[in-house]
């Protein structure tokens, strides 16, 4: 049985010979396999779903964008009732992942760039979390050169780092990038122009000043990174690329309001340097 | 600034604590946000602020403020007033 997002519906229909559902609500109780086509939160959901009934049902995940990499992780994120609900454990992991590279024409380009800001979100957050392994931090770093050699456009390799990201991401931690997402997600309005921004654009706009703060912060970075051999340089001016300020503009007075609720968040609590209670003043003078 | 200022700020902001909340004595059990997840800021912070990297095996072992102190002070980081 084949669950896929109404943007590739036709398509995936056209290739793939199985019976194909709307929603998460069709899916019958005895079918042998879902193939679910989808964004991360889709993926999320089949996981969810199938981890509900028993894992006895063959999950194969194919993301129609990149970034989330859910299709490559343990990791569920839901949001109920007003709030991101965050669970871990082997059996969300999908049985099979595919790239299918043709799947991207039918994504929005922006979300395809946002998506490239998820993934190095990932990657850093990963990489400088205080619970990665020496290893770990190698094995992020080699996957940050490739990444540098990838433009920030529609390239279908970032479907491969994006799973690889979140696969050796989800073996330390995240940390401030995505407290803040996951706190204010929920609750932002619309902007000026009637969009609501999702987890990737605020990872996007959220890397350069929260990149900017931990380098500053702690002398963490800068080590982690030359331990490594990486270059400091190529990584922020990348991470300024992907910085947009109308929707960090726009997000600030949210993360003012909410910045006790930020500072329990449990990804900000395992952030690669401390946040501070008065760590706001940074990001509200813009010192980056 | 004194070691001992210094740490009651660090752990303030670590364990979320208003400053009326905070004193010596206070132990782990009585901190809400004393979870792994506080141990593992704390241990972000004292390396921030001391310089010092906790093991393992002393972070685990941490059931007080005044432990934090003993570890910190055989260390050579002193909280003499």
């Amino acid at each position: 049985m084949v669950w896929a997002h109404h943007r590739v519906r036709k398509f995936v229909r056209d290739k793939l010979p199985y019976a194909q559902v709307n929603s998460s609500n069709e899916v019958h109780d005895d079918i042998a396999a879902l193939i679910v086509v989808g964004g991360g939160s889709m993926i999320d959901l089949a996981k969810d779903l199938r981890y509900e009934r028993g894992n006895n049902i063959v999950l194969v995940a194919i993301p129609t964008v990149w970034g989330s990499g859910a299709e490559n992780s343990p990791v569920v994120v839901l949001e109920r009732d007003g709030e991101k609900w965050i669970r871990m454990d082997s059996g969300f992991l999908p049985d099979y992942r595919v790239v299918w590279r043709e799947l991207m024409p039918f994504a929005p380009e922006k979300l395809l760039i946002y998506g490239c800001g998820d993934v190095w979100a990932h990657a850093l957050e990963g990489m400088l979390s205080p619970l990665a392994t020496r290893e770990l931090q190698a094995e992020i770093a080699n996957l940050i050169r490739r990444m540098l050699e990838v433009e920030l456009n529609l390239d279908g390799e970032w479907y491969e780092l994006s799973a690889q990201a979140c696969a050796a991401q989800a073996q330390s931690s995240v940390g401030l990038i995505h407290g803040i997402a996951h706190v204010l997600e929920p609750m932002l309005p619309e902007n000026d122009d009637g969009e609501k921004l999702g987890h990737a654009r605020l990872c996007s706009t959220l890397l350069y000043p929260i990149m900017s703060y931990n380098r500053q912060a702690s002398g963490k970075l800068e080590h982690t990174f030359q331990e490594n051999g990486l270059a400091v340089e190529p990584i922020f001016t990348v991470l300024q690329e992907l910085f947009e300020s109308s929707d960090y503009d726009f997000i600030l007075p949210f993360v003012h309001d909410n910045w006790k609720i930020i500072l329990r968040n449990p990804s900000s609590r395992a952030n690669s340097a401390l946040v501070r209670q008065n760590s706001l003043d940074f990001f509200v003078e813009k010192r980056f | 600034m004194t070691n001992r200022v210094k740490l009651r700020l660090l752990l303030l902001d670590v364990f979320l604590l208003e400053p009326d909340e905070f004193h010596w004595d206070l132990l782990r059990k009585d901190v809400e946000t004393w979870d792994s997840l506080g141990l593992l800021s704390m241990a972000v912070g004292v390396q921030e602020s001391f310089g010092y990297h906790f093991s393992a095996d002393e972070a685990n072992s941490i059931k007080s403020v005044q432990d934090i102190i003993k570890i910190l002070s055989v260390n050579g980081i002193s909280f003499e007033e």
